[in-house]
């Protein structure tokens, strides 16, 4: 079945067009490139995550959490050992080190059942003299390799080991030598006990139930939402992100494939004529681009591998803050996504030249493939297309009407894209043929009548420029919705002064004692975990005072929703907590604890992925009269807020993690806003560059293509230069109304992102806000990428020899 | 190895609109092994439908063509290609040459694929038609005449039984077709392989010693 003959016939093609093979590779390598990229960096992440969760809870055992706090104090692990619970107790908190936040986990060696963290280790000696080791004087902690180089560079004393089953920026060790190595460790352990109790197998069956202890409860394996249940909305929306850049390039893969089997049309009749049967043709033309789907594949990976590489850092910034997920800054290559890197170039590969496979297979060994066939099998495919984008566009108001979910909004949005995409051919041709009824002039006329010839050729790259430029518009007015919303929020929210956070009860009096003569007023900041609606969640207790009254921003509310809470006769909810249980200002929530008030407001928290709860202090003290009162906010005038930082920091001792004032924490703030939409905008940029490039593809082919219908204007008196300009301006105008038709279609994307993607996957929802400044931004680089696409065309058709066009002009039928 | 050819009671018609056409109709006539013989008719007579269904291009409603041993309408769609791939060579008004593909690659292209190689006789054909000092042009920057010689010396380089050229020198001038059919026929005849030449042209049916008249669809 397979020829070698045939195949080197086939691949003759493309060492006579070597533009359109590096045009090809090129397009394969920025699909699968994208794709890859995006790939690798949830790979990394989500191994990250699994290590992470492998490390605080191995899968398979159940924990024994607080029921009411976020952790277990000391004596109740204590009652549980003594009423026959085997656990193994852990101990997690974030610590700040320098300008960084690492995660130390504290476990007790001899019982925590994830041995593999010390594995790589053991191997190298005797088990006894290792675990002697472990929990000696000296004291040793394990980290993976960056970290352990991070903490002994900044002066943390003993051995730290490095173990490949840790995530990033993560310190695991003993206890004991948590304690000795990193100070203030053991005041939490002693203070606020552990935060979890991993169950270890063989329970005795005689151990008292653990109903019977009110303050704990069992979590099954599969009830603990881990990292990656967390950030999958994250995840997702990268992957969508980089199958639209995927689906850009394709056009451009798609564009050459078509081109390459209309040219060789006739080397297919031809090979059949000689006696090759049609199954052999298809068998060739399959293996030929199935070699070069692979060689793109494998360019691609590796372009991915460094996007990747340069991205990866921003987007473990970016998981940091939103979820509290540490991921390496690094990248590990891993065979999951090469594999998926060349099987989805293949499967592109495939959808892209599935027309052309079709039409070698039916077309038949004697029919002619001259201009006129071509012509009906486009008008063919541009009927068939606009059904398709009715199809996909009706399909796209139903999901927006009638879906739910995630995937259902990110179906919603392919939908959207794909089927103007496909409606966009058909749009410009009624719009030039409806401008070509008001042309005057035989210039003018054929100028517009050329436009509708040249269409066919340049739609697939058009369709791609109209996709990127969307998807440019859309996120940009997501960005920017985002960033207007979240600067406003976040001033009104951080609106104190200095945030205090005591290491004990004593010390929290002490430091109350010392700034009440000293500033405007010193605000407890108290939260309790309770169940709110039945899901857990963090219920705040805030003090009557115009931080809160005047400042804290509310979506919606009562008129005296302040009176009401400080009344202890209303409730406060966060905007997740609203849409997720359909609760109104007006309704009543449910509390744990058998309470239940009146919602009356609900304010924005952009951010936070969980459910949230306020009331006022008087009614929180009396509900939970045991929360310790340690953090506080306090007001002052701004100007002497470095001032009281000192003097604390002077009095008390109060490490730099333990205090911040509000212009950093706002500035921080909008770093990490910033550095989050670092990676979409770099997609977003990447995404446009390919589309810049299907359109070069694109006019540089026609280009070869206009010599014949342009060589009859040269012969009746047109010169090169004036043909070249009105070449140039073709490609304009057409860009031109490309950008125009992708702004109403962005901003139909733009308030899918925000009114159903960002809901579903962060729980809140932003105000549509646009700049019609982006708008023009975004034409002004549509005709600019046009210009940039039709220069090295144009100035070949300029430069053209006078006796090609005379043997085109004589030629010309 | 050229055969003989038998045609008996050919019948072929295509649906139209209007109802079926009937192209061929009891088209009966044989050809001795290396015998040439020119088929004329005015336009729409049948005369290309036939080559086709001779070559293999086209299958046939009723009637027995037999090339050898071979039964023509017994073969399956794989074996119609090997037919054409081993037996016969066919040469169109329109060139069907490779672009991708020098004149030399052009040239030896079918015969590679009949695993009929053979240097020497390919080096005379390039020499006899002319073509040896264009063995590394490509199609593209050939004349009309010369691309019809490339043609022709692929279907000879090919070693083929049996020749079919539906009007191979429709695109010429007369002064270059009448030397472009001298060549073919001349070495066709040399080679032993029997050719068979549709054209409209009196003047170079002529030059032929068999004729056959088609007049709507039967042998006048």
């Amino acid at each position: 079945m397979i020829d070698l003959r045939v195949i080197s016939v086939l691949l003759s093609h493309w060492r006579k067009h070597p533009f359109q093979l590096a045009m090809l590779l090129t397009g394969l390598f920025l699909a699968s490139g994208l794709w890859t990229g995006v790939e690798a960096i949830n790979t990394e992440a989500r191994a990250s995550y699994a290590l992470a969760e492998a490390a605080l809870a191995p899968p398979r055992f159940a924990s024994i959490v607080s029921a009411r706090t976020r952790t277990i104090p000391v004596e109740t692990y204590t009652r549980l050992q003594t009423s026959g619970w085997r656990t193994s107790p852990i101990f997690e908190k974030r610590v700040r080190l320098r300008d960084r936040y690492i995660r130390v986990i504290g476990v007790d060696v001899l019982t925590y059942p994830a041995q593999d963290v010390f594995q790589d280790v053991t191997s190298q000696e005797s088990v006894q003299g290792f675990l002697t080791r472990l929990i000696g004087k000296t004291g040793t902690l394990f980290a993976d390799a960056p970290t352990a180089a991070f903490l002994t560079r900044n002066g943390v004393a003993g051995e730290i080991l490095t173990s490949n089953s840790l995530p990033p920026k993560t310190v695991l060790g003993d206890f004991s030598a948590l304690a000795r190595l990193l100070p203030g460790s053991e005041a939490d352990i002693s203070g606020s006990g552990f935060s979890r109790l991993i169950v270890l197998e063989n329970q005795p069956r005689d151990q008292v139930p653990l109903r019977e202890f009110a303050d704990v409860i069992l979590a099954e394996p599969e009830d603990q939402a881990g990292t990656a249940e967390l950030t999958d909305s994250f995840h997702l929306n990268l992957t969508a992100f980089g199958f639209l850049s995927f689906l850009v390039g394709l056009f451009v893969v798609y564009g050459i494939i078509a081109l390459s089997f209309e040219q060789r049309r006739i080397v297919f009749r031809t090979l059949r004529l000689l006696g090759v049967s049609r199954r052999q043709l298809i068998a060739s033309l399959s293996i030929e681009l199935l070699v070069l789907a692979t060689i793109g594949g494998i360019l691609g990976v590796i372009g991915g591998y460094f996007l990747a590489a340069l991205l990866l850092p921003d987007v473990a910034a970016t998981l940091e803050s939103l979820y509290r997920a540490n991921v390496s800054g690094s990248l590990t290559f891993r065979w999951q996504w090469l594999v998926s890197g060349i099987a989805i170039t293949l499967l592109g590969t495939a959808l892209a030249s599935a027309s052309g496979f079709v039409e070698t297979a039916r077309s038949s060994i004697l029919e002619e493939g001259g201009a006129y066939a071509s012509r009906t099998r486009l008008f063919r495919l541009s009927r068939l297309q606009a059904i398709l984008a009715l199809a996909l566009l009706a399909t796209f108001a139903v999901l927006v009407v009638f879906g739910q979910g995630l995937v259902a909004g990110f179906a919603a949005l392919a939908c959207l894209l794909i089927g103007f995409a496909l409606a966009l051919p058909s749009l410009l041709n009624w719009i030039i043929a409806g401008v070509s009824t008001f042309a005057r002039g035989p210039l003018a006329e054929w100028f517009l009548a050329d436009a509708r010839f040249v269409l066919p050729g340049l739609s697939v790259a058009l369709m791609a420029l109209l996709m990127a430029a969307s998807a440019n518009i859309g996120v940009s007015t997501m960005v920017g919705s985002f960033r207007t919303t979240f600067i406003d929020w976040l001033d009104k929210r951080l609106a104190a002064e200095v945030y205090l956070s005591t290491r004990s009860t004593d010390e929290a009096i002490a430091i109350n004692e010392w700034l009440k003569p000293r500033v405007d007023a010193v605000l407890p900041i108290m939260n309790e975990r309770v169940r709110l609606s039945g899901e857990p969640g963090d219920m705040y207790g805030v003090a009557d005072h115009a931080t809160y009254r005047r400042d804290w921003p509310l979506k919606a509310s009562t008129e005296d929703a302040w009176d009401r809470v400080f009344a202890g006769d209303g409730v406060l909810i966060n905007e997740q907590l609203s849409l997720r249980y359909d609760l109104a200002v007006g309704d009543t929530l449910s509390i744990e604890g058998n309470h239940a008030l009146e919602i009356v407001g609900i304010y924005p928290d952009y951010g936070n992925p969980a459910v949230e709860a306020m009331i006022g202090i008087d009614l929180f003290d009396s509900w939970y009269p045991d929360t310790p009162r340690r953090r506080f906010v306090v007001r002052v005038d701004p100007g002497r807020s470095d001032e009281i930082i000192r003097g604390l920091q002077e009095a008390f001792g109060l490490p730099d993690a333990n205090i911040a004032n509000q212009t950093e924490v706002k500035q921080l703030s909008q770093r990490i806003f910033e550095r989050t939409f670092v990676v979409t905008a770099a997609l977003n940029v990447l995404t446009l560059g390919v589309a810049v490039f299907a359109l070069l593809t694109s006019l540089v082919i026609l280009a070869t293509y206009r010599l014949p219908q342009l060589a009859p204007l040269w012969a009746m008196g047109m010169t090169r230069v004036q043909m070249a300009w009105f070449e140039l301006l073709r490609a304009l105008v057409l860009a031109l109304l490309t950008g125009l038709i992708a702004i109403p279609v962005g901003l139909l994307l733009g308030w899918v992102l925000l009114a159903v993607i960002n809901v579903e996957a962060f729980g809140w929802r932003l105000p549509f806000q646009t700049d019609p400044r982006d708008w023009v931004l975004l034409i002004a680089y549509s005709v600019l990428a046009a210009l940039l696409a039709a220069a090295y065309p144009t100035l070949r058709l300029a430069q053209v020899s006078p006796s090609t066009l005379l043997k085109q002009a004589s030629d010309a039928h | 190895m050229s055969a003989p050819l038998i045609l008996k009671h050919v019948r072929k018609s295509f649906s139209t609109q209007d109802g079926p056409i009937d192209v061929l109709e009891d088209v009966t006539f044989s050809l001795e092994a290396g015998e040439l013989l020119a088929i004329t008719g005015e336009s729409g007579s049948g005369k290309s439908t036939l080559l086709h269904i001779i070559g293999a291009l086209e299958t046939f409603d009723a009637g027995e063509i037999r090339y050898g041993d071979l039964e023509l309408s017994s073969l399956s769609d794989t074996e119609r290609a090997q037919f054409r791939r081993s037996m016969v060579g066919i040469i169109f008004q329109q060139y069907n040459l490779v672009p991708s593909l020098d004149v030399l690659a052009n040239v030896r292209l079918h015969a590679r694929l009949a695993d009929r190689e053979d240097g020497d006789w390919t080096r005379y054909l390039l020499d006899r038609l002319g073509l040896e000092t264009l063995a590394g042009r490509y199609p593209e920057q050939l004349s009309g005449g010369q691309q019809q010689r490339v043609a022709i010396a692929r279907t000879l380089a090919a070693k083929p039984g049996l020749i079919l050229a539906d009007e191979p020198t429709g695109n010429l001038d007369e002064r270059s077709s009448g030397t472009v059919f001298e060549l073919m026929s001349g070495l066709a005849e040399e080679a032993g392989i029997s050719l068979i030449v549709v054209t409209h042209s009196n003047e170079l049916a002529g030059r032929i010693s068999r004729n056959l008249h088609l007049h709507a669809g039967r042998v006048a």
